[in-house]
Order: C-alpha cells, then sequence, then structure tokens
C-alpha cells in the first residue's frame, strides 16, 4: 500500500464516518460526505450483471444528492427501523487523475422498534474518493447484491 | 374442482356491492391455496414476459403464474414457448438459471431432455443396461412432457395460462384498457432495468393499492407537491366491463395551478405537509414527454397480477408474484423507448428515482400495505369500508376522489373464486 499514510486515514474516516452519520440517522449531513461535483448511484446486481443501465437510486448531482435526504425527512412514509452499516475489506488504490479508486464490501442490518433484527441488503461499493485534508467521494457506486429490496429504499446504502 | 375445496373455509361478504370486504381474505392459508388453483391457474391470463426478453432462438427467460414457476422461450424454429419447470418425471425444477440461452432443456436430476417446446426427446437408459432395468416396453417419449401453457401475445407483451378454455387476451382485457397499452406502447421499447421489491403482504392489498386514486395524492405527498396527480386534476377510474381491470388516468389542464392552491388548504391539517419544500435539482420533474398529450398519470392494473404505469414521465411493467398470503414480490420492468435521443434516454435514468423500490412514490405503496397486513391479521369476521365514490353499481368514474374500481375488484373476484351471494365459496 503506498497510498500516503495521511491520505489513507482520510479515505478510512470517510466509510467510518459515513456508516456513522447513517446509523445515527443524521440525513441531513448525508450529502457533505461528496464532493461537490459527485455522482451517487445504487445498482441492482441484476442489472449490473446484465448491463442494463438504470439504477434504484440515481444522483449525477450534489443537488440530487441532496434531494435524496430532504425527500426523505419532508415527504416519505416509511417504517422507523435502527440501521448498521458495516463496510469492510476497504481497498485502495494510488491517486490517480485526482482521486483514489477505493472498493469495499458493505452489510446494512435493519432492527425494528421491538428489537427484530434483519440483514437488509449486502454488495459492494465502488469509489472514487478524492482527498483534500478531509476525504470526499467523488462517486460512489453501490452493487446490491440483494437486489430484491425487504419493502422499500428510502434511506441511502 | 372442488377436490381440494378447504375444510372450516367460512368468509362473509356482508355486502353485494363488495363496500365491505372481509379481512380474512389478505391472510387465511386455505384461501390462498384456493386462489392459486382458481385464479392462477384458472381461466386469466397473466403476464409473462417481453417478446423482446428472448429475441434469439434458445433464448429463455422464467417468470411466475401464481407460484408456479414458468419458462418462456424463443424455440429453434422462431417461436415463442412456455413450459411449467418442473420435470414430468419427479418433479425437480428443470431450468435452474433465471435467464440464458439452450439447445434444449435437460433436467439435472436424470438428464431427461425436452425440446423448446417442452416435449420429452430422450430419457437416458430408457432401454436399460445390458438388456436389465429400463422403462416398460410400453413406455412412449410422448406420453410425457412438461406441462405447456397456452399463449397470446399483444404489442410484445407475452400473455400466458395454465387454462384450457378461455376468451382471448384482448376481450379479456377490454377496449379501454387496449386503448391505453396502444398508447404506451405506441413506440419500440428498450428495457432500462429490472426492480425487485418483497412485500410482507397479501397481493390483493396491492391489487386494491393500484386502483385507488384517492391515496395517491395523500400517502404520497410527493405526488401534490409537485404535481403530479392532485384530487382537482382531469382523470377517474375507467374499467373492462367485468370490473377486473381498470385504468387511472390523470391529465394535466390550465386550472391545475389555481386548483392545487385551493387543494394546499386541506392539506394543513396534515403534519407532513410542507408548502416550501422544493427540490434542489429539478431535472426530474417535468421532463420533455416521451408523449406529448398532457398525460400525467396512468395506472392500469390488469386482473390478476399485472400493472403497466406511466408516472409523470417514467413507465413500467409491474408483476405482482404472490409468495404465499402474506408475502408478494413486485418484478418492476422499467422502460424507455428504443427510437430515444439521447436527452430522453438521461432524463429516463434520472426519472427512475420516482419508481421502483427506492422511487419517491411508489415505495409508499409497498409499506401502506404492510401497515394494513400487520392490522388485519386479528381481524377474522370483520370488514373494510369502501364507500369513497359512492355505493351500488360499480361503474366508470370521472373523478379521482373515489375509490369505486376497488369494489370492481372485488366482484369479479368473488365470482372467480366462486364466492355465492354473501356466503362461502362453491
Amino acid at each position: 500500500m503506498s497510498t500516503e499514510g495521511n491520505s489513507l486515514q482520510a479515505i478510512l474516516d470517510l466509510y467510518a464516518d459515513y456508516a456513522l452519520c447513517l446509523d445515527e440517522r443524521n440525513f441531513s449531513s448525508w450529502p457533505d460526505f461528496f464532493a461537490g461535483d459527485c455522482r451517487y448511484e445504487v445498482h441492482s446486481r441484476e442489472n449490473w450483471d446484465l448491463g442494463l443501465p438504470s439504477a434504484m437510486v440515481y444522483c449525477d448531482s450534489h443537488g440530487m444528492v441532496q434531494d435524496r435526504v430532504s425527500v426523505l425527512e419532508n415527504t416519505l412514509t416509511f417504517q422507523y427501523l435502527h440501521m448498521r452499516h458495516l463496510i469492510t475489506n476497504i481497498r485502495v488504490s494510488d491517486s490517480e487523475g485526482g482521486a483514489h479508486k477505493v472498493t469495499a464490501n458493505y452489510l446494512v442490518l435493519h432492527s425494528t422498534e421491538e428489537g427484530e433484527t434483519r440483514i437488509f441488503s449486502t454488495g459492494k461499493y465502488d469509489a472514487e474518493v478524492v482527498v483534500d485534508g478531509t476525504a470526499k467521494f467523488r462517486k460512489l457506486i453501490v452493487i446490491a447484491d440483494t437486489s430484491a429490496i425487504d419493502n422499500l429504499l428510502a434511506v441511502p446504502l | 374442482m372442488s377436490a381440494i375445496r378447504p375444510t372450516g373455509l367460512d368468509i362473509r361478504w356482508p355486502t353485494e356491492d363488495s363496500t365491505r370486504v372481509p379481512y380474512e381474505v389478505f391472510f387465511d392459508e386455505d384461501l390462498y391455496e384456493l386462489e392459486l388453483e382458481k385464479i392462477f391457474s384458472g381461466p386469466h391470463w397473466t403476464y409473462l414476459a417481453l417478446e423482446q426478453e428472448v429475441p434469439n432462438p434458445g433464448d429463455f427467460t422464467t417468470t411466475y403464474v401464481g407460484e408456479r414457476c414458468v419458462v418462456v422461450n424463443r424455440g429453434l424454429d422462431g417461436e415463442v414457448n412456455a413450459f411449467e419447470n418442473r420435470c414430468a418425471h419427479r418433479g425437480a425444477r428443470v431450468v435452474p438459471r433465471l435467464r440464458g440461452n439452450a439447445k434444449q432443456f435437460n433436467c439435472p436430476y436424470h438428464m431427461w431432455c425436452y425440446d423448446h417446446a417442452g416435449k420429452l426427446k430422450a430419457v437416458p437408459q430408457q432401454k436399460g443396461v445390458k438388456g436389465k432395468g429400463g422403462m416398460p416396453a410400453d413406455f412412449e417419449l410422448s406420453s410425457r412432457r412438461l406441462t405447456p401453457l397456452k399463449l397470446e401475445t399483444y404489442k410484445g407483451l407475452i400473455f400466458g395460462t395454465f387454462a384450457d378454455e378461455i376468451m382471448p387476451l384482448t376481450d379479456y382485457l377490454g377496449a379501454t384498457l387496449v386503448k391505453q397499452i396502444d398508447r404506451i406502447l405506441a413506440r419500440p421499447i428498450r428495457v432500462l432495468g429490472y426492480f425487485r421489491q418483497i412485500v410482507a403482504a397479501n397481493w390483493k392489498l396491492y391489487a386494491e393499492n393500484t386502483r385507488d386514486p384517492y391515496h395517491a395524492p395523500l400517502l404520497h405527498l410527493f405526488h401534490v407537491s409537485f404535481g403530479i396527480q392532485t384530487p382537482a386534476m382531469e382523470g377517474g377510474s375507467y374499467m373492462d366491463p367485468e370490473g377486473k381491470n381498470n385504468c387511472i388516468l390523470a391529465i394535466s389542464n390550465p386550472d391545475d395551478a389555481k386548483d392545487h392552491e385551493l387543494l394546499m388548504e386541506e392539506y394543513k391539517t396534515n403534519d407532513k405537509y410542507r408548502p416550501e419544500f422544493a427540490l434542489k435539482d429539478p431535472r426530474i420533474i417535468g421532463t420533455k414527454r416521451s408523449y406529448d398529450d398532457g398525460v400525467n398519470l396512468v395506472i392500469m392494473s390488469i386482473f390478476p397480477s399485472l400493472v403497466i404505469a406511466q408516472v409523470e414521465n417514467a413507465f413500467q411493467i409491474r408483476h405482482v408474484r404472490p409468495k404465499g398470503p402474506d408475502k408478494f414480490e413486485i418484478y418492476w420492468t422499467y422502460f424507455g423507448f428504443a427510437d430515444a435521443g439521447e436527452d430522453e434516454a438521461d432524463d429516463k435514468l434520472r426519472l427512475a428515482n420516482m419508481i421502483g423500490p427506492a422511487g419517491y412514490i411508489s415505495m409508499e405503496d409497498g409499506e401502506a400495505a404492510r401497515l394494513v397486513q400487520q392490522a388485519a391479521r386479528t381481524q377474522r369476521g370483520k370488514y373494510s369500508f369502501i364507500e369513497m365514490g359512492g355505493r351500488g353499481a360499480v361503474e366508470d368514474q370521472d373523478t379521482l376522489a373515489q375509490e369505486v374500481s376497488l369494489r370492481g375488484f372485488w366482484q369479479y373476484y368473488r365470482k372467480a373464486m366462486g364466492f355465492n351471494g354473501a356466503g362461502t365459496p362453491l
């Protein structure tokens, strides 16, 4: 791993902070993890493998990233659940074109208010991360092995 | 047909016009088994796939009719076939993959070999080995085959049925629905993606939901906030003569903005009302329409399990797949148009945010069904209440402030299931 130590630590912090932000339902801070010019997409593994273009969640601007969570807070009806994002196997490439390519696995668990836990989604994150003091996603592509969504996908993966 | 009549099934319908629906229909296991037989294996057309999903000889894709897994394929002769995915020997699933291309179909268990029509072509060791074993001398390959479905295709949509006797597909759909299908499929379509949503509720709660224009601007605040469907819009519910299929239409008109302001007064009692709410990036609203005719919303519900819809400018097919009395899948086929230019194709990628399991509008429908299912479970002998739009005869409605076509669904359902008047199934 030749990525400079400070950058590597900033990238690891990004993933830990990202998980914490969503798990603590701090939705309005979620767009802060993205660079000004950014892309966030959630694809099903099924579509990805078939080469079909449509994502379940498709944000090709920072405004759309902000809208994802403001719609969540302002208009949507969905079940109150506790969430855990477990992000592992983080692999960081050298910086190329100003960004690091970073891959990781994720597992999101949901627990009801009455305390029953289910696996909600698992898959991988393919990201491009820019580091300028702090690290931010220039691109975060989520590929969900869990193509069949349990009821609905309101909170970003 | 009465051989599997469940014992103890005592479900009563207190009104002839189906303004009351017994909650048992959403959780009773015996009733569910009867539905699989009488509805899904009965004389009804189930949507299977698109012709373009099996473009080349040998291509196959799998789907479900009720809970029965079905393989749809294009034969080496170019004809489309469908058969139940269950070996005629000992019942194993013959085709283990979701999609693919095959020169023939071999059951993995004992390698019984079938052609694309489902005809048995070869049985290993049929004549025995070294003069011993094998099938009886009078066994003929033509005596066993995979169970075929009768097929009809309309505008590239393949429908199938296990029934021998059934009315022609276009009669089954009805002229009202045919006209709307013609509109939505006037241009050649291109599949952009599939979405799957698993809902912990009975499939009929979704049948109600997609026939219900009353809920749309109330549950889906997004609809009202961005003027996609408001109760004041021109539109209504339009059915086939049997009441089983319905089309909700909402059409923009010049008075929308004024009507909209008046309606917003009604939402002031709702704590979700957000008059100031706006999108930072509004490119998903008001994209250039794929059909420039003012239609904002079309939700076609075709008995038992198909929805074809346009929400704003996002087009989809939703296939509802029951998975037991308290679970169903919505299998979405999201499509754009093969002749679209770059701008329209780009718009469609952003419009995906409206529909599917993460859709700003549609994600909430599964949640509504789940909430009813949870509460219904304890309500044996009690009834839901369906009187928005009035009682009595089920007729087309020129307003969105009603839920009359739910009663059309239930009237037909009662007939299809053999419920006799207000009493129990025959």
